[in-house]
């Protein structure tokens, strides 16, 4: 029996939808499209065009549940998790804060795990591998902090990087090409080692609430330990774990969060950042990450880094900034509850990249980076800290 | 909620779809962005459940033709009225749509579900969009496929409405899909009038007549030099504050002194009807920036669930219907501030009749509020009804509110043509009290 308790307290929320539609598609001046409509919704999109896709359709679901008319079942459990919540419909409705559509899926999710019946499979795989390992690949823990051998980075310090679960298995290069890069520009860099678990990103919005406040309790205190003032992370879903879900949850931590895009241009600007070289591309477009973008505002420090390289010309995609598509990976909701789907997402955006003429296509987000190289092969794809650190002629 | 949901992509799925709920005799009830104010009716009740096809026209979105000699274009039902906007406003054209949430609206859809064919951004000057609709391509119920207009003749194009006999392009306007499902929809082009210009007078809150007497006189110039033409004004008393009326109007040219001369006009009128209390209020100045900026962001979605009863009056029946609206709003909401809200009144010129809206709002997490301001909506509308107006925007309560005032021999028409497009009732059977014995 599902008590409703989370979806309870967005109740005037999920009422509050005036049914327009913009959440499926819009047009909107500010976006110059090739078609002036433009899609919204990526799942409504790619999955056939249902109304249970799209955020309308999904707040008509919430309604149903909340009079008793409709019951959480499998199918319907599918709808709400095969969601990057990538909050493009949050920034068309522009009704905030009355309306914030994902906050509700998310308030649904909690409701579906407190009652038993979630998540699905594979998000309930990745939250053993957190709760067991403390990472969403099932690494080993040792293993976590290996991207730092031979930095002899210190585990106390003023600024503290974190690296998260991608850069500290996955992609190491992130993680190496970041340190460096603030080394070189002059700030010393702590880290917490083997002690850094998961930011509890696909908890917070699979629903596995306890799971991730207790991994985020553990990140927390440790960062606190190290006497960091500053925590400066390359991870778009990090930074939005601890911008957001930390802070509405603990307030203040007494540490700002930073990502490393704005630490990069404020060096830039301050002339502690040279760069000796360049790219071997010489067009390259930006892929604004949802979280980065849309959940924390980051837009212009990219931007202003990947301008300031020379030879490097920046080509915006058609949909970029607040209306950027997202890739399809999202706290890997759409990948584990239907992977095609978010590849032919990220297929799409690897198209509208390409429309662009660009060679490369950069972004400040490692799942992202996973997400559209997975979908496509032939155009490179760069984190922004490998790329600037390349083109600081860095050795990393 | 339907039992099946079907998004054909041509007209030839969309008939042997149809052919096969005829053979059948399960209900199709067409859909367009979904946006009609009150909703369908995928069965006899909300309560009963019934194996209901929901036809989605959305993924038929084509712009087949573009024909600037002959000045028409035909597009694909499913197409929203912004997207056909803007691609011909890149080469400098221009079709009545809607003002309203066009990004969702479809073209079938309000074809369809407004009767008079809906009103677009030349709504005063204009009025209803029906004149400008050329023909359709059409899928009757038993699943033939017919085109009205000048392809009677198979050897034609589509470049004329009224021909071999009787209009039947109008048969499929405001029908709400019970003769069959609009495919295809040809509209008159017109060039795009890229200059434009607000403005507006303030009348103060007592002084309705005088602000009316001004519009009227302004609605009567015989040349229709305002595309929109509205007096903007308070709601009831006993829920809203006291506002003034504004008179505002926004004017479209070819160029900035056509755009200057119909603003002359309107100050001239002005001047010699009934001087108002200030030439440019705050208020106009806040509309002006509005109308400019978002001409199709009109969705109020921060202020809630919206009941907008919008009668459209004989100009000479209006201000009678204004007043005793609002007393009947006052009496009916004294004791509900707080929980309903009203966005004040408007009265819209409208071609030649005018188009009247009193907005409430309220939060549909107050299922007390919701109730209330339902039935206050009802009211509205019976009063409007016994009053004379009519109602443009078809939907499933509406349109049984209006049929339920037909008169028999007039019903008994709708049903006879129904019954022989249409014996087995499949096409959106449940609406305009047609399935009713
Ligand atoms: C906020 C708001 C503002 C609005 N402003 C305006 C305005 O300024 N001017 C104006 O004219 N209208 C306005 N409207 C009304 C709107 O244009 C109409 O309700 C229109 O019918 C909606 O089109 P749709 O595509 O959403 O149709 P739907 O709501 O999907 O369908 C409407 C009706 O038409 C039928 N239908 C849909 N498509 C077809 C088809 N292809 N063949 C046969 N039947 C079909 C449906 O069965 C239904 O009965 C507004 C509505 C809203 C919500």
């Amino acid at each position: 029996m599902v008590n409703n308790e989370r979806l309870n307290e967005f109740r005037e929320m999920a009422y509050a939808c005036t049914r327009c539609g913009y959440c499926r598609e819009k047009y909107s001046d500010d976006v110059p499209t090739k078609t002036p409509a433009f899609g919204v919704c990526p799942i409504w999109e790619h999955n056939g065009g249902f109304e249970h896709h799209c955020s309308r359709g999904k707040l008509q679901i919430a309604q149903g549940i909340l009079e008793g008319r409709l019951q959480y079942s499998e199918e319907l459990i599918d709808v709400l998790y095969t969601d990057p919540d990538c909050r493009l419909c949050s920034w068309v409705c522009n009704a905030e804060p009355v309306l914030d559509p994902p906050k509700i899926w998310q308030a649904m999710r909690q409701d579906i795990v407190s009652a038993g019946l979630g998540p699905p499979k594979k998000l309930k795989e990745i939250d053993s591998r957190v709760k067991e390992r403390h990472n969403v690949f099932g690494g080993k823990p040792e293993l976590r902090d290996r991207w730092a051998e031979g930095l002899n980075l210190p585990t106390e310090g003023v600024v503290l990087y974190f690296a998260g679960c991608y850069a500290s298995y996955t992609q190491p290069e992130i993680a190496r090409s970041t340190v460096a890069i603030l080394r070189e520009a002059g700030i010393e860099i702590a880290y917490l080692a083997g002690e850094e678990w998961c930011c509890g990103v696909v908890q917070f919005h699979d629903g596995s609430i306890s799971l991730a406040e207790d991994v985020a309790r553990h990140n927390i205190e440790m960062i606190r330990a190290s006497g960091a003032k500053t925590v400066v992370t390359a991870c778009a879903e990090c930074y939005k774990s601890f911008k957001v879900d930390y802070a509405e949850i603990w307030g203040e931590t007494g540490f700002e969060v930073v990502h490393v895009s704005e630490m990069m241009s404020g060096l830039i600007s301050e002339g502690k950042i040279v760069f000796k070289s360049s790219l071997p591309e010489s067009r390259v477009t930006f892929h604004d990450p949802c979280r980065l973008g849309r959940y924390c505002g980051v837009y212009d420090p990219p931007r202003n880094i990947i301008e300031s390289i020379p030879g490097i010309e920046l080509k915006e995609m058609l949909r970029h900034r607040e209306y950027a598509w997202c890739c399809g990976g999202g706290a890997d909701l759409v990948p584990s509850m239907n992977s095609e789907l978010a590849t032919e997402i990220a297929a799409g955006r690897m198209a509208e990249a390409k429309e662009t003429g660009a060679e490369a296509i950069i972004t400040s987000c490692p799942r992202c980076a996973n997400t559209l190289r997975d979908a496509e092969e032939g155009i490179k794809v760069y984190d922004l800290s490998v790329a600037v650190a390349q083109a600081m002629g860095l050795n990393v | 909620m339907p039992g099946i949901i079907v998004k054909p992509v041509t007209t030839d799925e969309v008939s042997q779809i149809v052919k096969l709920a005829n053979r059948e005799k399960i209900p199709i009830v067409p859909r367009g962005g979904g946006t009609t104010y009150g909703g369908t009716a995928y069965s006899r009740s909300p309560e009963e459940s019934s194996l209901t096809i929901c036809m989605d026209l959305t993924r038929m979105r084509k712009m087949l033709n573009i024909n600037e000699v002959n000045r028409t274009v035909t597009v694909e039902a499913g197409i929203t009225c912004t997207e056909l906007e803007t691609r011909l406003r890149r080469r400098g054209l221009y079709v009545h749509t809607v003002y309203g949430p066009a990004d969702s609206v479809t073209v079938g859809g309000v074809i369809s579900g407004v009767c008079g064919g809906g009103g677009g951004q030349m709504f005063s000057s204009a009025g209803n969009n029906g004149p400008y609709f050329i023909g359709v391509k059409a899928v009757l119920p038993n699943g033939d496929v017919i085109e009205t207009g000048t392809r009677t003749n198979a050897q034609a194009s589509m470049f004329g409405r009224v021909c071999h006999g009787p209009d039947m392009t109008g048969l499929f306007i405001g029908h709400m899909g019970i003769f069959g499902v609009t495919t295809e929809v040809t509209l008159q082009l017109f060039d795009w009038p890229s200059y434009e210009g607000v403005g507006g007078v303030a009348y103060d809150y007592e002084n309705l007549d005088d602000a009316h007497k001004a519009f009227t006189a302004l609605a009567a110039h015989p040349a229709r030099p305002f595309s929109l033409l509205g007096l903007i004004g308070p709601g009831p008393e006993s829920i809203m504050r006291r506002i003034d009326w504004t008179l505002f109007y926004k004017v479209h040219g070819f160029s900035q002194e056509e755009v200057d001369q119909k603003s002359k006009i309107a100050s001239e009128i002005i001047a010699h009807t009934a001087q108002p209390k200030e030439w440019d209020s705050d208020f106009v100045r806040i509309l002006q920036k509005r109308s400019l900026l978002h001409p199709h962001d009109v969705s109020p979605r921060k202020m809630g669930m919206w009941s907008y009863p919008e009668p459209c009056c004989p100009r000479d029946g209006t201000l009678g219907i204004v007043k005793a609206t609002l007393e009947l709003m006052n009496g009916e909401l004294e004791s509900w501030g707080g929980r309903i809200k009203s966005a004040g009144s408007a009265v819209w010129m409208h071609g030649d009749q005018d188009y009247v809206s009193f907005p409430l709002h309220h939060k549909e997490s107050d299922p007390e509020a919701r109730e209330k301001a339902l039935d206050v909506w009802k009211k509205i509308i019976d009063l409007a009804l016994e009053q004379g107006a009519n109602f443009l925007v078809m939907d499933k309560h509406i349109g049984d509110m209006c049929a339920a005032r037909f008169p028999p021999e007039y019903h008994d028409f709708l049903r006879t043509i129904k019954k022989s497009l249409d014996p087995n009732n499949i096409m959106n059977p449940y609406v305009l009290l047609l399935s009713e014995d």
